[in-house]
């Protein structure tokens, strides 16, 4: 529209169009160098993620977990803390009291997204994934904005709200421990076998095969292998999974909607801009040459 | 030469100073020291945040860690849309007939999103790193993009404001300059704008789990960017009437009266856009359904759109000056209603999750609130706020 514009104003009009549409696009390619190429689980290997996997049918409600999470993670949490996930206790194991006098016992902790809703949120890229995938926070980064807390569909990420200067911590699938080759406390620390610690793709299969060689005890569903694009923690149950809390989720990658939007950035930033300079460029075009411009001054 | 300009300057300050002592008592109003007072309870208990933290000064928790702060954060943010609305409005656009409310408007802009920054730091956990946004980037995050906008179009205001200034000061060079650049600068201000207010709505793009289906949609960054015209539109009516209220200029009704069709006609695009939105994707019956999430809903479309519209459609009310305050105060209420529902209200928190705000975040929203009101009172009484007749290109 601007282009095909002549005019008195054209030129320099045509000139600042191509600087706004450079100053985006070079602002957009800076910032690319800054987001992790992972940022939203792309370039991850479903298959290679380390993950656990959580059998519900053999967990006895020991607490070893939580307690060997505690000592790992150096937490400090207060009583109340131990019966629920806070920025003290990365996870806990909740009891279900079934009807029929069955009792559950379900371990919480983040549930490692292939495709973060968290990562994709934060402001400050503190929360990213690891080349091996694993979802976690940077201290040094985080500002304690707390929008990560709203977009995990699992509502895991949270803030030290008795802190002066409160950050946002959760579950890192313990990453000091897998670099020294060993696997999160918590799975190392199970003694019921409830917890397997593994690479995503093998635990997968060893779930489709638990499930297939016992089809009477087990419900037919891995909870995490598609739930929100895919999770690295994996759930096996022989009680169907809305009983036991577990949010109904679709299968695309959470972070999909706002993201679609946001990749489109640039693009409004340089329409805008451009629609704008014709506007003007039109409207000045015909005041000057005498075109009667709306004004409705006279009128009283 | 240097003698004559100093003494000139001298001059000009001792003309400053004796007019400022002379008006001095006509600044001590009752509604001043109201806002003042305000301004001063905020600033200590916003202090006393700092240092004590989240958990002490807000009743905040893991399962509603959004609250008033925000709340009031996002609606200014759609307030101050007044500066963006206008400068397009009269420099994109060229609509020279609606220029006497430009300066009113740009400046409530600026105080805005001032007020804005306050409240976003006094929201973060570590406000010790408010700048870190501008080291590590994220371009996925919603939040990010909003915090440069927001950077950048406060600076831009503040070149946008600066006349009104230098004006005053009798300093033609500044004024020249800006008024050498202020065309690029409003499409640079419409650009921002058009970025972080739709950017708001493509945030809670990200709570698909967490925000009721009645707001869920992918329209929401054009909705929300349709709603911050609408919203600056009143808002600038609203700053015009007040400007030539405490200036004592007469106001010209064919400002107020052009703005409000322009809201009438936003308005009806907005409501076009959200009842089409619900009856596209079926969520009509969620509409009908008058439970608790049905009336929110209608009280925000009653009150922010409908009866608004009523009002600016109506030429015979839209005249008069009760009209037009109603209408404007009606559309910023809305929009306060509208960002606390999808920042609140509409929020499915997890069970057992309570908020009710904390005295300190009253306290320091109403100081940050108060302290921008007796900003603006004070500037629109000190500065050029209305242009001297062709004085402009």
């Amino acid at each position: 529209m601007s282009a095909r514009t002549k005019g008195t104003a054209s030129f320099s009009r045509r000139q600042f169009l191509k600087l706004s549409a450079a100053t985006a696009g070079g602002a957009a390619l800076v910032g690319c160098q800054f987001v992790p190429a992972t940022a939203s689980g792309e370039s991850i290997d479903p298959a290679k993620v380390p993950g656990i996997l959580i059998d519900l049918t053999r967990c006895v409600g020991c607490g070893n977990c939580q307690r060997s999470c505690i000592a790992a993670n150096d937490l400090h949490p207060s009583q109340e803390e131990l019966s629920t996930l806070s920025a003290d206790t990365y996870t806990y194991v909740q009891r279900y009291d079934l009807p029929g006098g069955k009792t559950r016992f379900v371990k919480r902790q983040c549930m490692q997204c292939l495709y973060p809703a968290c990562v994709s949120a934060c402001t400050v890229g503190a929360l990213h994934q690891t080349a091996d995938g694993v979802v976690a926070v940077d201290a040094r980064k985080c500002i304690g904005c707390r929008y990560c807390q709203y977009a995990c569909p699992f509502n895991v990420p949270k803030f030290q709200w008795d802190s002066a200067l409160g950050l946002v911590r959760k579950c890192q699938f313990c990453l000091g421990r897998l670099a020294q080759g060993q696997g999160p406390a918590c799975a190392d620390n199970c003694p019921s076998g409830a917890l397997k610690y593994g690479l995503r793709g093998d635990l997968l299969q060893e779930a489709h095969g638990r499930i297939a060689a016992h089809p009477e005890v087990y419900v037919d569903l891995i909870y995490g292998e598609t739930e929100v694009g895919g999770t690295s923690c994996l759930y096996i149950s022989d009680v169907p999974f809305d009983q036991l809390g577990f949010p109904k989720l679709g299968t695309d990658p959470a972070p999909h909607y706002a993201e679609s939007m946001m990749k489109r950035t640039p693009t409004i930033a340089v329409s805008v801009a451009a629609v704008a300079t014709g506007i003007y460029s039109v409207l000045r075009w015909r005041s000057d040459h005498g075109h009667v411009e709306i004004d409705v001054r006279e009128e009283k | 030469m240097v003698t004559s300009t100093a003494d000139q300057k001298r001059l000009r300050w001792n003309g400053a100073r004796s007019a400022l002592r002379e008006a001095l008592p006509s600044y001590l109003n009752p509604g001043v020291q109201i806002l003042a007072y305000l301004t001063v309870i905020g600033v200590l208990a916003g202090i006393w945040r700092l240092f004590s933290g989240l958990g002490a000064a807000t009743n905040l928790t893991d399962g509603i860690p959004w609250g008033i702060w925000i709340g009031f954060d996002f609606s200014l943010i759609a307030i101050s849309g007044a500066g963006f609305t206008m400068a397009g409005l009269v420099y994109v656009f060229r609509q020279e007939q609606f220029r006497p409310a430009l300066r009113p408007a740009v400046l409530t802009g600026l105080l805005g999103y001032t007020a804005v920054l306050a409240l976003l730091i006094l929201d973060l956990g570590r406000p010790d790193r408010f700048y870190h946004f501008l080291i590590y980037w994220n371009l996925h995050s919603p939040l990010f993009e909003i915090s440069w906008c927001v950077l950048l179009y406060t600076t831009v205001l503040l070149i946008e404001v600066s006349p009104q200034v230098f004006e005053r000061l009798n300093r033609p060079g500044p004024v020249r300059i800006v008024h050498a650049i202020i065309v690029p600068l409003a499409i640079v201000a419409v650009t921002l704008s058009s970025l972080h207010q739709s950017t708001l709505g493509t945030l809670y793009l990200n709570m698909p789990y967490r925000l009721n289906a009645l707001w869920y949609t992918p329209l929401l960054p054009l909705l929300f960017f349709t709603s911050s015209v609408s919203t600056g539109l009143s808002v600038a009516i609203i700053a015009y009437k007040l400007a030539t209220r405490f200036t004592g200029q007469q106001a010209q009704p064919r400002v107020a009266r052009g703005l409000g069709s322009l809201v009438a006609g936003v308005l009806v695009f907005y409501l076009v856009l959200k009842l089409g939105d619900i009856i596209l994707s079926g969520k009509a019956p969620l509409l009908l359904a008058f439970d608790r999430m049905s009336l929110l809903m209608w009280i925000e479309l009653i009150v922010g759109v409908l009866a608004p519209l009523a009002i600016f459609l109506a030429p015979s009310v839209r005249r008069t000056e009760k009209g037009q305050w109603a209408g404007a105060i009606l559309v910023v209420l809305g929009t306060l209603i509208s960002r606390f529902d999808a920042t609140l209200f509409a929020q499915t928190a997890p069970p057992g999750a309570t908020y009710v705000p904390h005295v300190v975040e009253w306290m320091t929203t109403a100081g940050v609130v108060a302290a921008a009101a007796l900003a603006w009172y004070l500037g629109a009484r000190l500065l050029a706020v209305f242009e001297k007749p062709n004085g402009h290109h």
